[in-house]
């Protein structure tokens, strides 16, 4: 299984996502963020390092995941 | 008393071979599925986006569906369908079955057909492009006129694509573009030697957008208002949809039409031609007759009828289709940087390119900008938590350039549809596989693409390639005769299937090769054509 695909969000999450951006109250929060070329770089490099900080223990969660989908499934 | 046309199909081609042939003084009899949504896309505000997004507690119902699929784009059919446009595909899969481990269609069964939800781009195709296809160029010149002035094209006559995609002095004068795509054409005006050595040329592409109204009887439509909610609904009919032909037809007592039925067999007799529909609610059959019929159900679709009609079960048929990719990438200058908020949200540039190892050939491209899809769309594609991706996409979200390319398509052994039986009737069975001068030849448009791209400051992100057939562009299934290659079912040179002589083909089914700039316009100036023949043909005299 392609591992970037293990690290894509769940649905649930997505779900939840769409929810609160559909949401007028939270509008605000999902607009474009324009702060300059510079700390945009900055920013994006500091969210890559920390999704792959925590990559191993959400491939550890989505493989168990799916091991109790499976004997659920099983069973 | 029959009509003297029956035409099946309301999409692009169905839609422009019915209003040539009600002006040229026929009865016309139409005939579809014609699924429509008018609930959903009535609940769409005629607002701005980002007004929307802060006001509208039912924007859920529109902006989001529940059952939006969360595998990767690569494998989606029909990835860029919103809630609103979710009823173009319905029932699609289980009326028009495919089958295949290669190639996945879309198809649809809509009022409109996939007119109701395509991205409205109208590039001509030039002079060998259209030789190559097996079609007539100085008619379909006269007949680009004809669609152009009927439904509405904005396009540049002054861009450096001109020259390659607009034949008309009939469109309307180019939609604005917006901050993004005006950031790249300031780059391509300084790198515009450069690119023009390598083959690469860009400028706002045509399309069937107004930016002056459109007034006539029965029908208005409007400017449109750069509220970027195109994706979502028809704010003032700007955008050409099919269906508003037929609605414009409807008012005319020449023009009947018919709909909920599925065609299953076209059966030609001495005078006339009978059509066996099936009720897609009830299932019960029913006939209709007309002097002579236009077959416009899109090129998948009227192979599978004609297929049917005439028992050629497991007979080999060829199949073009584009290719498509994108590009994803982020215009160095705009990252960081505010946009305005005003804009459409159809392509905002076309380029062309035009490499060595293509040997004269163009591959298009349609620059997109992205914002009114909404940030959790990329989320879902990032390696990331949610949250992080959502983050991720509103940094980029100002200059987030996606590139949609098309390349060019040849006929190929390995590129076929079949009838084949199944449970309880029958299938389209497909192949269509890439072989490895293919797959190559890809790979180089992707590289040079890419390289252009990079000098528009436009950095490439990731790579998405598509599964066969994800384009949406169809052709070549019942060929026109030619003395190279063979058909067991072909078209002659007037698109009259071969062997008959009332029955015509009026989409793209008919083709010899497929370019890869968009063929709808083509398809309509091409259906026009047809219907000219059809009608001509009943009453015996010569085509004007």
């Amino acid at each position: 299984m392609n591992v970037l695909r293990l690290l894509t969000p769940s649905k649930a999450s997505i779900e939840r996502l769409a929810q609160r951006e559909t949401d007028p109250r939270c509008a605000a929060r999902f607009d474009p963020i324009t702060i300059g070329p510079i700390l945009s770089i900055c920013a994006l490099c500091a969210l890559a390092l920390l999704a792959i900080l925590i990559a191993p223990l959400r491939i550890l969660a989505t493989a168990i995941r799916l091991r109790n989908r499976q004997r659920s499934d099983d069973i | 008393m029959i009509s003297d046309l029956l035409i099946i199909g309301s999409g692009p081609a169905g839609a422009q071979a019915a209003k040539a042939a009600i002006d040229l003084g026929a009865t016309v009899t139409l005939v579809d599925c014609g699924a429509d949504d008018a609930l959903l896309r009535n609940a769409v505000p005629d607002e701005p986006f980002p007004k929307i997004r802060r006001t509208d507690p039912a924007q859920r119902n529109y902006f989001w569906s529940v059952n939006e699929a969360t595998e990767p784009v690569e494998d989606r059919r029909g990835a860029h369908l919103t809630p609103p446009r979710n009823f173009v595909t319905e029932r699609a899969e289980e009326l028009l079955p495919v089958t295949s481990d290669t190639f996945m269609p879309l198809q649809s069964l809509a009022l409109g057909g996939l007119g109701a939800a395509w991205g409205a781009g109208c590039p001509a195709f030039e002079r060998f492009e259209l030789e190559a296809a097996g079609l007539p160029a100085s008619e379909i010149h006269r007949y680009y006129d004809d669609v152009i002035r009927d439904i509405g094209v904005s396009a540049a006559r002054e861009d450096d694509t001109a020259p390659f995609v607009i034949t008309s002095d009939s469109v309307q004068r180019p939609a604005d573009i917006d901050t993004n795509a005006q950031c790249i054409m300031s780059n391509y005006s300084r790198m515009r030697g450069q690119l023009d050595r390598l083959g690469f040329v860009a400028g706002r592409p045509p399309l069937a957008l107004l930016t002056n109204g459109i007034q006539r009887d029965g029908l208005e439509r409007l400017a449109n208002p750069y509220f970027d909610m195109d994706f979502y609904g028809d704010s003032r009919r700007s955008i050409y949809r099919p269906r508003y032909t037929i609605e414009e037809l409807s008012k005319n007592p020449r023009f009947r039409y018919i709909n909920g039925v599925l065609v299953q067999t076209i059966r030609e007799h001495h005078n006339e031609v009978e059509v066996t529909l099936e009720d897609t609610t009830t299932g019960s059959a029913s006939h209709v007759s007309a002097r002579r019929v236009i077959v416009a159900a899109g090129a998948l679709n009227s192979a599978r009828v004609l297929l049917r009609s005439r028992a050629m079960y497991g007979v080999r048929q060829p199949l073009l289709c584009n290719t498509m990719t994108f590009l994803v990438c982020t215009n160095l200058d705009m990252l960081g940087r505010p946009a305005d908020d005003r804009r459409h949200s159809l392509a905002q540039l076309l380029a062309l390119y035009s490499p060595e190892h293509r040997g004269g050939e163009r591959i298009a491209a349609a620059v997109y900008s992205y914002r009114s899809l909404l940030n959790v769309r990329l989320a879902m594609e990032f390696p990331m938590p949610a949250r992080l991706g959502a983050l991720a996409a509103r940094l980029l979200s100002t200059s987030l350039t996606i590139v949609g390319i098309h390349h060019p398509e040849k006929r190929a052994n390995t590129k076929w549809i079949a009838l084949r039986s199944a449970d309880g009737g029958d299938a389209l069975a497909a192949e269509y596989v890439l072989d490895a001068d293919e797959r190559g030849l890809i790979q180089k448009d992707l590289s040079g693409i890419a390289r252009c791209f990079r000098k528009l400051r436009c950095l490439p992100l990731r790579v998405v390639t598509t599964p066969p057939g994800a384009s949406i562009h169809y052709a070549g299934t019942i060929p026109q005769e030619s003395a190279g290659e063979k058909a067991e079912l072909q078209a002659d040179a007037r698109a009259r299937l071969a062997g008959s002589r009332r029955i015509y083909l009026g989409d793209s089914a008919t083709w010899r090769a497929l370019p890869a700039k968009g063929p709808t316009l083509t398809i309509m100036a091409n259906a026009r054509r047809v219907a000219s023949y059809a009608v001509a043909d009943e009453r015996a005299v010569s085509v004007p």
